[in-house]
């Protein structure tokens, strides 16, 4: 204030003024940069998005590609395998049969039974791989209580699930994708985490169906899920989360507070918007 | 919008009081303690409402911790100096803490708020009121005991009022910004009723 007083009043005030106007027009500058920046940011956010938007159609490619090569597939297994096995089961069943004596016709008969029957394994194979029996006829619970049992019957890993309160079954899509979700979950589990046991707890709300998986291997929490679902690989992830968003269902992988096991619980509604 | 009237009240309060005790007690040196003490009041109030707007937890516990200090600060102010004079070193430590407190608002709301423009936020404008009632009246604080000659103060004035009502014009049509309620991610809440451990770690599923 020193340097002040030993000015005139004039002068005082000038300063006075100038740095009042000053700092109001660096407080408006401040103000203005803030709106402007917070503007490019939010034009960034919404270019992301579309950046997004667009991996997300590209995944959606890769998936219709993906189905696309399922059914060359199946389609070459159909006309590879179940194709020359009806060729050659129709060989054995052709019009000279009648011409042949006894024994040979019986050899025929049987040769192209033989033939017929693994032509019907392979077509039921081929059909249980598309939809299992056990999910269409008998229901989620079923078919996850056999996934289950054949796990823990191959002597690997110890596999159980409990169902709690399944009396309403979903709709045979949406049991579909649950049941497809599971299998990936569990796949995963058997492939990466190490782990010495499985187990699948099931309960039900009002609006919701709950399902979690507990193991006691190497997993993951829910940060590294969301990051590896944004990265290209983790195609498999990619698949849960999507299906996960069709069921308009939610995910959580979480570690347990005891640090000894993870827990990957889903929320499915039963109301279906599928 | 309930720290707008509770500031607005507290204006008000300030004006009745110190009208009451120049015009109808006329009493200066009552006048004087409303003044010396109201930054007291008004400090907590606006501090309090700026802490709101801090996500920074440490930030927002300092904001709300520098209210002692203060307090302290202006009965000391208070009792030590000149009763007859209104002293200018409570506001301008208010104006000062204040500014630096909304400028790191604005760099959060700049880094945080991604999904609607700034503009559209009251709390936004009323920072930005404050922001604006700060720094013009920054200098005016400075110079407020400087000197007695008429054409100064009037100047002093002038330019306390224009800031003042900026402030106040700025803070009303905060009350019309058409604030959107920026979405969250849904996280899963899974019901804590329902059971989904039905197992003890040794693998054998609980009854």
């Amino acid at each position: 204030m020193f340097f002040l007083q030993v000015s005139a009043n004039s002068d005082v005030s000038k300063l006075m003024f100038i740095g009042s106007v000053g700092m109001i027009t660096l407080a408006i500058g401040i103000i203005v940069f803030v709106i402007m920046h917070q503007r490019k940011v939010i034009r960034y956010h919404i270019q992301m998005k579309q950046m997004e938007a667009e991996k997300q159609q590209i995944f959606l490619n890769a998936s219709i590609r993906f189905q696309e090569e399922e059914r060359q597939r199946i389609s070459a297994d159909l006309h590879d395998d179940a194709g020359p096995l009806l060729a050659t089961a129709r060989l054995y069943l052709n019009e000279n049969l009648v011409n042949q004596d006894k024994a040979q016709q019986l050899q025929s008969i049987l040769s192209a039974k033989q033939i017929l029957d693994d032509a019907i394994l392979l077509i039921r194979n081929i059909s249980h791989s598309l939809m299992p029996p056990t999910l269409k006829n008998f229901g989620l619970e079923s078919a996850t209580t056999d996934l289950f049992q054949k796990i823990s019957g191959s002597g690997r890993i110890n596999a159980s699930a409990r169902f709690h309160d399944y009396r309403e079954r979903l709709k045979v899509e949406q049991e579909l994708l649950v049941f497809r979700v599971i299998q990936e979950l569990v796949n995963n589990i058997i492939k990466h985490s190490n782990s010495a046991f499985i187990h699948l707890t099931q309960n039900a709300t009002t609006n919701n169906i709950y399902i979690r998986l507990h193991h006691d291997g190497k997993g993951i929490v829910q940060s590294e899920f969301d990051k590896l679902n944004h990265t290209s690989h983790g195609l498999g992830l990619k698949n849960i989360a999507s299906r996960i968003k069709v069921l308009n269902g939610r995910i959580l992988f979480e570690i347990d507070s005891s640090q000894t096991y993870y827990k990957v619980t889903l929320e499915i509604p039963k109301i279906s918007i599928l | 919008m309930k720290f707008f009237f509770l500031y607005a009240l507290l204006l008000a309060a300030l004006v009745i009081c110190a009208v009451f005790s120049l015009f109808v007690l006329k009493s200066k040196a009552y006048y004087f303690v409303i003044i010396k003490l109201y930054p007291i009041v008004e400090f907590t109030t606006i501090a309090l409402f700026l802490s709101q707007n801090v996500q920074n937890l440490i930030i927002r516990k300092a904001i709300k911790l520098i209210i002692i200090p203060f307090w302290v600060f202006v009965i000391l102010n208070f009792l030590l100096s000149n009763p007859g004079k209104v002293s200018n070193n409570p506001p301008l430590v208010e104006s000062l803490i204040f500014m630096v407190i909304i400028i790191y608002i604005f760099y959060e709301k700049m880094k945080m708020v991604t999904l609607y423009p700034l503009s559209q936020s009251i709390t936004f404008w009323i920072c930005v009121g404050f922001f604006l009632y700060f720094t013009g009246t920054f200098f005016f604080f400075i110079f407020l005991n400087y000197t007695t000659d008429r054409h100064f103060n009037s100047l002093l004035n002038t330019i306390y009022s224009f800031v003042t009502i900026s402030k106040n014009i700025i803070l009303s049509l905060a009350l019309f910004a058409n604030e959107p309620v920026e979405q969250t991610e849904e996280h899963l809440h899974i019901p804590t009723d329902i059971n989904l451990d039905d197992f003890t770690f040794s693998n054998q599923p609980k009854s």
